[in-house]
C-alpha cells in the first residue's frame, strides 16, 4: 500500500470489501509480537563494551522509523556503540545502520551508501525535514559532536553538521524538534547528560557514586556534573542558531538529561518542552509566544513523583489513554522506581496517577527506557508498551532476581482507567531478556497495526511484527503535511471521532528514548466503520476537518 | 528489646522503718508477703502503709516493685516516681523506673534514669547493658557503643550485648565490625537466629535486600517472635517497592512491638502509599500519639487528608510540616498541590518555586551522594 496523496482518495473499494469479508475481527488474544528480525534480514549487531565500566557506554541505542527515500516505505536507522577502550586505542567505530525496507518484509543496509554509517559516538536519533524540501533528514546525538545528515534525495545523505552550527562538544543524548516560533521551520532542542572526560575518567567502582546496592559498578550520573542541554532555533537558510540562553532554557542546574519531547501541554497552540532528567527534577518549559520559556516542572506536576521526590527518568511518551480528550505523559525510570502516569487534569496540570492505572508494581525490577502509548490491538484505546534493560552489567545473579538483560513489559488499556501487564500473552519475543535502549513505532509492513523496532545495547536489535493487531479492531492511518506549517506538520493535534467517542494525538518529531517513530498517526478505531470526524489544528493555529472517512486507510492530508 | 535480655531487678527496698509501731508492722508484713511472691496482698499492705503515711518511702519502692511484678507498669512507673520525689539518693530506685521505662519503650526516659542510677554506680554492669541498648533504640548509636563496649568485655557471650552493638556498628557503617559479631552470635547455642537477624539488617545496609530477606526469613524460622525481623523484613520490600509485602511484615512487627514508633510511622507510610487512607490515618494516630511534633508523621497525615479531600485539614498539617523543616523540598511541593487544589493560586506557585529551587540546591549537594533505592 502507497500513500494516495489527496484526502479523498483510498484503498480501491473493491480491496475494502475483500477485507472486510475475509477477516473477522478477533480478540486481542490472538496478537502477538514476532522477532522478525533475521527473516527481515536485519544484522545489525550493537558493539557496546562488555563490562561497561563507563556510563558513557551505556547510554546508547537510538532507533528511528522513517521513510528517507519517500518511497512510502518505512525504514529504519540504529546507531551503533562504542567503548572508552576502543576511542582511547583509536580503532574505527562500529556502523550505524540505515535498512531500506524492500517492501516484501526485507531491508537492506545502505548505511554506508547513504554516508550514514559512522555519525561519531552516536546515542540518539532523531529525524525532521528541518529544511522543508520535503525530504527526511536526520539528526544524530552524540558523545562529541551531534550529526546533522541533510537528505539529498536518491539515497543519500550530506554532512552538513558544521556548515549548520552543530559544532558543540559534549555528552547529547535525546533531541527533538519543534517549531517554537511558529516561523515553519523546525527548531531543535538536545539534552545533555553528564560532563564526561575521556581524559578525566571517574574510576570503575572507586567511592560511593560508584557503587550500586554495594555492588561496584561504573560511575554516574550522580558524582558527575551535568551537561547542558542546547536549544538551536532554525534560521531557515540551513544553519542553526545556539538561543539557549535567550530562550531561558540554559538548564542552570546541569540536570542529567535524556528523553526529550515538544508537546503543547498548556493548550495554547504554541508548543512547550518536556525534559525527562535522570536522577533530577524533570523540566516543563511553557513556551511565552516571544522566543522565551519559563520553566513550570513543578507548578505541572511534572518535575517529580506523587512524593515530590525525583526519578531516573529516561523515555517519554504521550498520548490520551483515558480519552479524555486531554494528552497525558507516561517516563520510564530506573529500577526500584515505577514508571511514571501523569495524568492531565482539566486544570491543565497532571497528577502522577501510576498507582491507580495499576502500573506501578510490575515496573519496579525493570529499568525502564524506550516507551510508547500506542493501540497495538486498534480497540481505540492507548496501550502502553516499554523496554528494559539494567545499566550495570555487574547486577546479573549478584542477588536473587537480579538481571541486567531484562523483558519487555506491555500494558494492555483496561479502558477504565487501569492497565494490565500482558507481555507474556503476546508471543515470546516480548519475554526474551534485553539490553533494550531506543524503542520506535511504526507500521513497516503496512498492514493496518503498529510494529516495534528496539534497539539492544548488547547486541542484535529487535524488529517486532504485531501479527493479528489489524484484525483485532478497525483502524486509520493519517499522514500530515504541512504548507504553511513545517512540513512534517511536527505540533499538529488531531482530534478524531468515531463509534462515539473521541481520540486526540499529536504529530512529535523526537519519541520515547532515542527514537523517532512513524510519522503517521494510527488510530485504532475498534467496530467502528466510519470515523464521523476528523478536526486538525494546525501548528499557527489554521484548523481543518474532513468527515465521513472510512475506516482501514492510510491518508495523506496536506494543509489547507 | 529483646525478649531475652531482660531480668527484671527487683531491688526491694527492705528498710528499718522508723515508723509508728502500726505502721511498721504493716510494712514489716508487706516485706514478707512479697517475699512469698503474694504480689496482690503485698500491695494492699504497702497501699495501707501509704495511706497512713504517705510520704513513707520504702513502702512506695515496694509498692513499685509488686506492682511491677503484677504487670501493672503504668502504677508501679507512679510509684516508683513518686518515691524518687521523696527520697531521690535512693539510687536502687533508678534502675528499677529505668527497666521499666525501658520495657514499655520510653526509651529517652529509660536513658536519663539509667544515667542517674549509673551515676552512683559506674560499675553496673547490667544497668550500662541497658543504658547501651536503650541508646540503640533511639539511634544514638556512637554513644551506645560507648556503653556496650565495655560491658561486651565482661560478658563476651551475651547475644543482647552483642546484636545491639552489630545493630549500632551497622548504623554507623562499621560494617567490618558488625560482620565480627554476627559470626560470634552464630556460634552461640542461643545466637543462631539473632545472628541470622543482624545477617539480614547488615544486608539491608548494604542494599542487598533480597539477600537480607532469606536471612531474615531464616532468623524467623528458628524464633518468629526477634523484635525487629518482621520490621527489617518489611524494609526490605519497602525498599523493593513492594509496599503490599511490606505492609504484612510490619503489620506483624506491631502486634509485637505495638508502641514501636517507627513501625507505626512505616505502616502509615505506606497505606497511605496504596491508598488505604483509614488504616493510614489510624497508623499515623498512633504515631503522633508517641512522637506529636513528628514532621515526617504530620507530613504523612496532611497527604491522608488530602487524599481525602480534607483540602483544608490538609494544608493546615502540611503548613505545620514546612514551619518545622522549612528546606525540605518535598514538604513545599505537597503544600503547593494542595493550595492548588484549594484555589490559592498565588500560595501555590510560591511553593512550588520554594520547593523547585530547593530541590536544585538538594540536587547539587546530592550528587556526591550514592543514589539509594
Amino acid at each position: 500500500m502507497r500513500y494516495i496523496s489527496s484526502a479523498t482518495m483510498r484503498w480501491p473499494f473493491f480491496h475494502l470489501l475483500f477485507w472486510l469479508a475475509v477477516q473477522p475481527v478477533l480478540a486481542s488474544g490472538t496478537i502477538s509480537f514476532t522477532d522478525v528480525t533475521k527473516a527481515a534480514g536485519i544484522t545489525f549487531v550493537n558493539q557496546s563494551s562488555k563490562e561497561k565500566k563507563y556510563i558513557v557506554e551505556s547510554m546508547g541505542g537510538g532507533a528511528a522509523f522513517f521513510d528517507f527515500d519517500n518511497d512510502g516505505k518505512l525504514d529504519i536507522y540504529l546507531t551503533n556503540s562504542y567503548s572508552v577502550d576502543e576511542a582511547k586505542a583509536n580503532k574505527p567505530r562500529p556502523p550505524a545502520a540505515l535498512y531500506r525496507n524492500l517492501g516484501n518484509g526485507k531491508f537492506e543496509d545502505v548505511a554506508k551508501q547513504a554516508g550514514v554509517s559512522d555519525p561519531g559516538w552516536a546515542m540518539g536519533v532523531s529525524v525532521a525535514d528541518y529544511d522543508n524540501d520535503g525530504w527526511d533528514d536526520l539528526f544524530v546525538t552524540c558523545f562529541g559532536h551531534c550529526k546533522l545528515y541533510r537528505n539529498l534525495g536518491k539515497g543519500k545523505f550530506a554532512d552538513v553538521s558544521d556548515k549548520a552550527g552543530f559544532t558543540h562538544r559534549s555528552f547529547f543524548t535525546g533531541a527533538a524538534w519543534g517549531d517554537y516560533d511558529r516561523d515553519g521551520k523546525l527548531d531543535l532542542y538536545v539534552s545533555g547528560y553528564v560532563d564526561f572526560k575521556l581524559e578525566v575518567l571517574p574510576e570503575f567502582g572507586k567511592g560511593q557514586t560508584c557503587r550500586y546496592r554495594n555492588l561496584e559498578v561504573q560511575c554516574g550520573p550522580r558524582g558527575l556534573p551535568g551537561a547542558s542541554d542546547v536549544l538551536y532555533h532554525n534560521n531557515g537558510d540551513g544553519t542553526f542558531t545556539d538561543v539557549t540562553k535567550k530562550a531561558g532554557v540554559e538548564d542552570k542546574n546541569a540536570y542529567y538529561g535524556l528523553g526529550v519531547k515538544w508537546t503543547d501541554f498548556d493548550d495554547d497552540g504554541w508548543p512547550d518542552i518536556f525534559v525527562a532528567n535522570d536522577a533530577t527534577p524533570n523540566y516543563a518549559y511553557r513556551n511565552n509566544h516571544d522566543g522565551t520559556f519559563t520553566e513550570m516542572g513543578f507548578m505541572v506536576g511534572l518535575a517529580v513523583d506523587e512524593n515530590g521526590q525525583e526519578q531516573g527518568c529516561m523515555g517519554v511518551t504521550i498520548g490520551d489513554y483515558d480519552r479524555d480528550g486531554r494528552l497525558d505523559l507516561v517516563v520510564t525510570n530506573f529500577a526500584e522506581q515505577y514508571n511514571t502516569f501523569y495524568r492531565k487534569g482539566a486544570d491543565g496540570t497532571f497528577t502522577d496517577v501510576t498507582t491507580s492505572t495499576k502500573t506501578a508494581n510490575t515496573s519496579l525490577p525493570f529499568v525502564g527506557w524506550g516507551t510508547r502509548l500506542f493501540d497495538y490491538d486498534n480497540d481505540g484505546w492507548l496501550d502502553l508498551f516499554v523496554v528494559n534493560g539494567h545499566v550495570y552489567p555487574q547486577i546479573e545473579g549478584a542477588f536473587p532476581g537480579a538481571e541486567y538483560p531484562q523483558r519487555k513489559l506491555f500494558y494492555r488499556n483496561l479502558r477504565n482507567g487501569t492497565f494490565a501487564e500482558t507481555a507474556t500473552e503476546l508471543g515470546t519475543a516480548l519475554m526474551q531478556r534485553r539490553v533494550s535502549r531506543g524503542a520506535a513505532i511504526g507500521d513497516y509492513d503496512e498492514d493496518g497495526d503498529l510494529d516495534i523496532i528496539v534497539n539492544e545495547i548488547d547486541g542484535a536489535p529487535m524488529l517486532l511484527r504485531n501479527d493479528g493487531g489489524d484484525k483485532a479492531g478497525n483502524w486509520i492511518s493519517l499522514k500530515l503535511q504541512g504548507t504553511k506549517a513545517n512540513r512534517n506538520a511536527v505540533g499538529a493535534r488531531v482530534t478524531l471521532k468515531a463509534g462515539g467517542l473521541t481520540q486526540v494525538q499529536e504529530v512529535y518529531a523526537g519519541d520515547s528514548y532515542l527514537a523517532h517513530s512513524d510519522w503517521r498517526l494510527h488510530f485504532g478505531l475498534g467496530s467502528a466503520k466510519t470515523v464521523e470526524e476528523i478536526e486538525i489544528k494546525w501548528m499557527g493555529g489554521k484548523i481543518s476537518k474532513k468527515t465521513r472517512l472510512e475506516n482501514n486507510q492510510f491518508l495523506i492530508i496536506a494543509e489547507p | 528489646m529483646l525478649y531475652f535480655i531482660l531480668t527484671l531487678l527487683t531491688l526491694t527496698v527492705l528498710g528499718n522503718a522508723p515508723q509508728t509501731t502500726d505502721a511498721s508492722a504493716q510494712f514489716n508484713r508487706g516485706v514478707a508477703l512479697q517475699q512469698e511472691n503474694k504480689w496482690t496482698e503485698a500491695a494492699e499492705e504497702y497501699r495501707a502503709v501509704l495511706k497512713r503515711k504517705p510520704d513513707h518511702v520504702e513502702a512506695q519502692a515496694n509498692l513499685g516493685v509488686v506492682l511491677a511484678r503484677m504487670g501493672k507498669t503504668d502504677e508501679a512507673i507512679i510509684a516508683y516516681e513518686t518515691a524518687l520525689k521523696l527520697a531521690p539518693h535512693l539510687t536502687p530506685i533508678y534502675l528499677n523506673l529505668g527497666i521499666l521505662y525501658f520495657r514499655i519503650n520510653e526509651f529517652e526516659k529509660a536513658i536519663n534514669t539509667f544515667d542517674k542510677f549509673l551515676e552512683t554506680n559506674p560499675s553496673h554492669l547490667q544497668a550500662r547493658q541497658l543504658l547501651g541498648l536503650s541508646l540503640v533504640e533511639i539511634s544514638y548509636n556512637t554513644a551506645a557503643i560507648e556503653q556496650l563496649v565495655p560491658t561486651l568485655a565482661v560478658a563476651p557471650n551475651d547475644p543482647a550485648i552483642l546484636y545491639s552493638l552489630g545493630l549500632a556498628y551497622i548504623r554507623t557503617n562499621q560494617l567490618k565490625e558488625a560482620e565480627g559479631l554476627i559470626q560470634k552470635l552464630a556460634v552461640l547455642p542461643t545466637g543462631l537466629a539473632v545472628s541470622h537477624l543482624l545477617k539480614g539488617q547488615l544486608q539491608l545496609a548494604r542494599f542487598e535486600f533480597e539477600k537480607a530477606i532469606i536471612d531474615l526469613k531464616k532468623a524467623g524460622e528458628l524464633n518468629p517472635e526477634l523484635p525487629r525481623l518482621h520490621y527489617s523484613i518489611g524494609l526490605c520490600y519497602y525498599k523493593l517497592g513492594l509496599n503490599k509485602a511490606g505492609l504484612s511484615a510490619f503489620e506483624a512487627e506491631v502486634k509485637q512491638r505495638p508502641k514501636d514508633f517507627t513501625t507505626l510511622y512505616y505502616l502509615a507510610l505506606l497505606h497511605e502509599a496504596e491508598g488505604n487512607l483509614d488504616p493510614a490515618k489510624q497508623y499515623v494516630d498512633l504515631a503522633l500519639a508517641m512522637q506529636p511534633n513528628s514532621v515526617e508523621v504530620i507530613t504523612i497525615l496532611g497527604k491522608v487528608l488530602s487524599r481525602q479531600g480534607k483540602n483544608a485539614e490538609a494544608a493546615i498539617a502540611i503548613e505545620k510540616a514546612v514551619a518545622q523543616d522549612p528546606k525540605d523540598s518535598l514538604k513545599h511541593y505537597l503544600l503547593g498541590k494542595i493550595y492548588r487544589e484549594l484555589g490559592r493560586r498565588d500560595d501555590s506557585n510560591r511553593e512550588f518555586n520554594e520547593a523547585r529551587r530547593l530541590k536544585a540546591e538538594e540536587t547539587q549537594t546530592d550528587r556526591n551522594k550514592p543514589a539509594k533505592p
